[in-house]
């Protein structure tokens, strides 16, 4: 079992993601932004952190950043719906800012497990 | 005499349909005597036209928080000027059958004579921002300003209580949404009432004073750059020239709330061709040390709509070399709703020989773009400070802009992003050119050409 962060801003996905990864058997924390993610990490332990990267007041890249400069051993998956643009690819920079595996969505649920799954079986 | 006191008795069941024989019942007059007479004979109006003055239909905007704000010692010192903002806001909102008076020093009492309880309310908020705003400058924070609504109670007592924006919304969202039908202002006007009311402008009295003359006025115009990130080639390579200066309450203020606090000095044909010949001298310093920049500045509609205005402006133009001419960039701004697709491609014509692309600032909730497209104009766009409450609501309006712009092949830019997140967002929302504090912060001169990406944003971190 592993102790997961999950950082997403549409409440809807956020709570079909905790049931997900609740009923795979993890410990599940959730928040709607960066800024209360990065609170979160003052008063919990967490493994692995699922966030989004488009998201109000502090984003996903900007605490992917934060998170890898403050938690070198913690693993970052990063998601997002709108992170490849014409202009910009963001999944490419979550990437390059820290995040460990990325995952464009739509995505399903088991495809969320399975890297979680795997990010857990890697954990010391 | 309380208002609740004051209102009902004006709005009493017993009261005679003969205007006149009401005026005898009517409460002594208040302090105001002048904006009293005004309301009263608006009411007369009303009541002699017999529409019922319901519970919920008497709003109150209240400056409390923002006396509050700046303290009690220099409200003293500007709430003269601070009423004559607020009163104007209102006007500018209210229709011809809509009633307002100012009620004491912090409060206006408005009765909106066809709007819905909660369109009133929206109204209200809408009016309220656009006081706290003009007011608070770069300090407005949402909702700075109280909007409540009076409530008749069982016993027949009047109770104002505080409406809340965001709940509004989500209720008028949930219950009856006016997506796809326009803004309050457009609905209003669909409905019959527009700001176009005579008989307000013989009424009410006139507050304005000049705070500054002309030269002084120019004096304290600071011209700034903002590095418009352009999104598609990962670069700076375009300034935007925004006049920064200080309302009354010495609160930094740019762009149209400039233009709008200057006003009483300054025309907009003269605040624009000062913004322009500033630029240009700044541009030409910066060439001259080897900066070879994009530039774009703001023109107001009203500069370009009457033949004196426009001569003198493209007579500046005129002026500029033919070497700078193709690094110009022209953003037209203030363009009234219902602008004929005619005007714009006249004024893209008289312009087109002085710069390199033409840009339309437009309000957010813009729809019309099918007026815009196939003019030749370099992209559209508008300024996202100050609109809303919320990140998730700014986001929002970033999306849908965006959506009907990009169906018919306009390309977008935003003014104002203050932090990272909306910049993430207006660059999923596919927007091309995007600046604000949240990009690069402004500086006193153009800069030079820089690559800049997403590393860049977020150095430091």
């Amino acid at each position: 079992m592993a102790r997961i962060l999950l950082v997403e801003d549409e409440d809807l996905l956020r709570e079909s993601l905790v049931l997900a990864l609740s009923g795979a058997g993890h410990s599940v924390t959730d928040v709607a932004d960066g800024q209360k993610a990065l609170k979160a990490f003052e008063t919990a332990q967490f493994d692995i952190v699922v966030t989004d990267i488009l998201m109000p007041v502090t984003d996903g890249l900007e605490l992917t950043r934060l998170l890898r400069k403050a938690r070198q051993g913690l693993y970052i998956i990063a998601i997002s719906g709108g992170g490849r643009t014409r202009n910009m690819d963001m999944l490419g920079y979550a990437k390059s800012f820290g995040a460990d595996t990325v995952l464009a969505k739509p995505f399903l649920p088991k495809d969320l497990i399975a890297l979680v799954d795997a990010a857990a079986a890697r954990s010391p | 005499m309380a208002l609740g006191d004051y209102l009902r008795s004006l709005f009493s069941d017993d009261t005679p349909d003969i205007p006149d024989a009401h005026r005898d019942r009517r409460p002594p007059p208040r302090p105001e005597t002048a904006q009293t007479d005004a309301l009263l004979h608006r009411l007369d109006r009303i009541l002699w036209e017999r529409r019922a003055v319901l519970s919920g239909n008497v709003h109150l905007i209240g400056m409390q928080k923002i006396r509050a704000h700046v303290g009690d010692s220099e409200w003293q010192r500007i709430a003269d000027r601070a009423q004559d903002v607020a009163q104007k806001a209102i006007q500018r909102h209210c229709g011809p059958d809509d009633i307002f008076t100012r009620y004491d020093d912090l409060s206006f009492l408005i009765i909106f004579s066809t709007l819905t309880v909660e369109q009133a309310q929206l109204r209200c908020h809408e009016i309220a921002d656009e006081i706290g705003r003009r007011l608070l400058g770069e300090n407005f924070v949402a909702e700075a300003t109280e909007v409540s609504t009076g409530v008749f109670e069982t016993d027949g007592s009047l109770l104002f209580n505080v409406v809340n924006k965001k709940d509004l919304i989500q209720r008028l969202t949930a219950e009856n949404p006016f997506t796809g039908q326009g803004g309050p202002t457009k609905r209003a006007a669909a409905a019959g009432t527009t700001p176009e009311d005579p008989l307000a402008d013989e009424e009410l009295p006139d507050f304005s004073f000049a705070q500054y003359d002309k030269a002084t006025a120019l004096a304290t115009i600071r011209i700034m750059y903002r590095p418009m990130w352009n999104l598609r080639h990962k670069a700076i390579a375009n300034y935007f020239a925004t006049a920064s200066g200080e309302n009354i309450f010495k609160h930094r203020i740019t762009d149209s709330a400039l233009r709008e606090e200057y006003s009483h000095a300054l025309s907009p044909a003269e605040f624009d061709i000062f913004v322009a010949r500033s630029a240009l001298r700044d541009l030409s310093n910066g060439i001259a040390q080897g900066n070879r920049v994009l530039l774009c500045w703001p023109i107001h509609f009203e500069t370009l709509a009457s033949r004196a205005n426009r001569e003198a402006y493209i007579n500046l133009c005129r002026d500029i070399p033919d070497p700078i001419r193709q690094l110009l960039i022209f953003e037209l701004d203030g363009l009234p709703e219902g602008a004929p697709q005619s005007r714009l491609i006249d004024i893209r014509s008289a312009l087109a020989p002085f710069c390199r692309n033409m840009i339309v600032r437009l309000p957010p909730d813009f729809r019309n773009f099918g007026q815009m497209a196939g003019i030749g104009l370099g992209g559209v766009g508008f300024c996202l400070s100050g609109h809303t409450t919320s990140d998730e609501a700014r986001i929002q309006m970033m999306n849908d802009f965006v959506e009907r712009a990009a169906q018919v092949g306009l390309r977008c830019y935003v003014h104002g992003l203050s932090n990272r997140a909306q910049v993430l967002s207006a660059i999923a929302a596919g927007f091309e050119w995007v600046d604000g504090e949240g990009v690069y912060r402004p500086s006193d001169l153009p800069g030079r050409m820089l690559r800049f990406n997403l590393d860049d944003l977020y150095r430091g971190l």
